[in-house]
């Protein structure tokens, strides 16, 4: 079968964005070797082709300038400490010392640990007491008693005290 | 020191030679020399896609130079490396040409600086300089929509695969093919009064 001149124009454009088949493109070849007016067709992409490919410099200065901000901004973004200075002055208002302050944190840090680990023997080393009273037993309102008031008053010895004074006493004591 | 400092040659010469999903592997993990390699690889081309795609603003094109590298330096971590980088970057490119269309009614704009249609086709014929037909082709690309350009563009100037191209355009392979099919048509038409075989062009010798 053989194939029209628009045929092969249709080749000619297929040609510019796929891989034609073998057989299509010896045909193609071939033609082309006897038809001045799809060579015509052709060259109009060989043009195109060729004023796409032609470079377009952007200016030095713009290009160094843009590949600064771009690196000045990977810059920040790598840096979580700045990260999180931000968010201190965003919390505090105010710029803080970040080394320092994990210094210090880490300094705390180390105290408690050494104290909490020392305290069990120290504890250990306390004689067994009676009696614990529990918080929330020494927060309850406490009802005293006559007999209560009285052994106090006893133990007092030689003050004169009324009921009233005796619970200011023991609320101040409780406090 | 002598060797530390061949020591270090050897280092950026070996990144260098590193392809670009390589490079994004080591920009994922904060290597700042990595991303200036990247840069002068691909800002160039971004470029040129880009003055294309405005119509040959070259203050709005290089803006868009930067924002786009720093949103590929944003969304780094989403990039796989076992795909290819051109295809993300300029998925990324076209996707910001696009908003940034959307902003401007850019066709109008384009159509008041159309370069082909101020000359007479006698003229043309008679000088058809090679900066002309640029001229003329940068002019014909305005004309077509925003999706064709890109299409065009990333076939014709950044070679890209229709594959990629249909990635990167969210379409179809078929209709990628069929549209730049049309595009190449509609390119012609208005290129015809161009072509340098018009002025009798020597083309081989094998006949
Ligand atoms: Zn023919």
């Amino acid at each position: 079968m053989t194939k029209t001149c628009n045929s092969f124009k249709d080749l000619i454009d297929r040609s510019q964005y796929e891989h034609l088949i073998a057989e299509d493109a010896s045909a193609l070849k071939e033609h082309l070797n006897v038809c001045r007016e799809c060579r015509k067709y052709q060259a109009l992409y060989t043009q195109i082709t060729k004023a796409v490919d032609t470079p377009m410099a952007m200016d030095h200065t713009v290009r160094n300038r843009i590949k600064h901000f771009i690196l000045d901004h990977y810059r920040q973004q790598n840096k979580p400490t700045d990260n999180l200075r931000h968010k201190l002055l965003m919390l505090f208002g105010r710029p803080i010392p970040l080394y320092q302050s994990i210094l210090l944190v880490l300094s705390i840090l180390i105290i408690f640990i050494y104290v909490s680990r020392k305290k069990p023997n120290n504890d250990h080393a306390m004689p067994q007491r009676a009696e614990y009273y529990h918080t929330q037993s020494l927060n309850l309102p406490r009802v005293l008693t006559n007999g209560d008031i009285k052994l106090m008053q006893h133990q007092m010895n030689g003050i004169n005290m009324t009921a009233d004074t005796m619970f200011s006493v023991i609320a101040i004591t409780d406090m | 020191m002598q060797i530390s400092r061949a020591w270090l040659d050897r280092i950026s010469a070996a990144k260098k030679r590193a392809n670009d999903e390589q490079l994004m592997r080591q920009i994922k993990r904060g290597d700042r020399q990595a991303l200036g390699i990247l840069y002068e690889r691909y800002n160039q081309r971004l470029y040129r896609y880009l003055m294309r795609m405005m119509g040959g603003n070259t203050e709005q094109a290089a803006d868009l130079v930067q924002d786009i590298f720093i949103t590929v330096l944003d969304n780094a971590q989403q990039f796989h490396e076992d795909r290819l980088f051109a295809p993300w970057f300029f998925r990324i490119a076209h996707n910001r040409c696009k908003n940034e269309y959307r902003f401007m009614n850019y066709r109008n704009h384009a159509t008041t600086n159309d370069y082909h249609l101020s000359l007479s086709e006698e003229t043309i014929l008679n000088h058809i300089e090679e900066s002309d037909f640029r001229k003329a082709l940068e002019s014909a690309l305005m004309h077509l929509s925003l999706e064709k350009r890109s299409m065009f563009l990333l076939r014709f100037e950044e070679h890209l695969t229709l594959k990629d191209i249909a990635k990167i355009l969210n379409l179809p392979m078929g209709t990628v093919k069929s549209r730049l099919h049309y595009t190449l048509k509609q390119l012609r038409k208005q290129l015809q009064a161009f072509n340098p075989s018009n002025k009798e062009v020597n083309y081989d010798k094998n006949m």
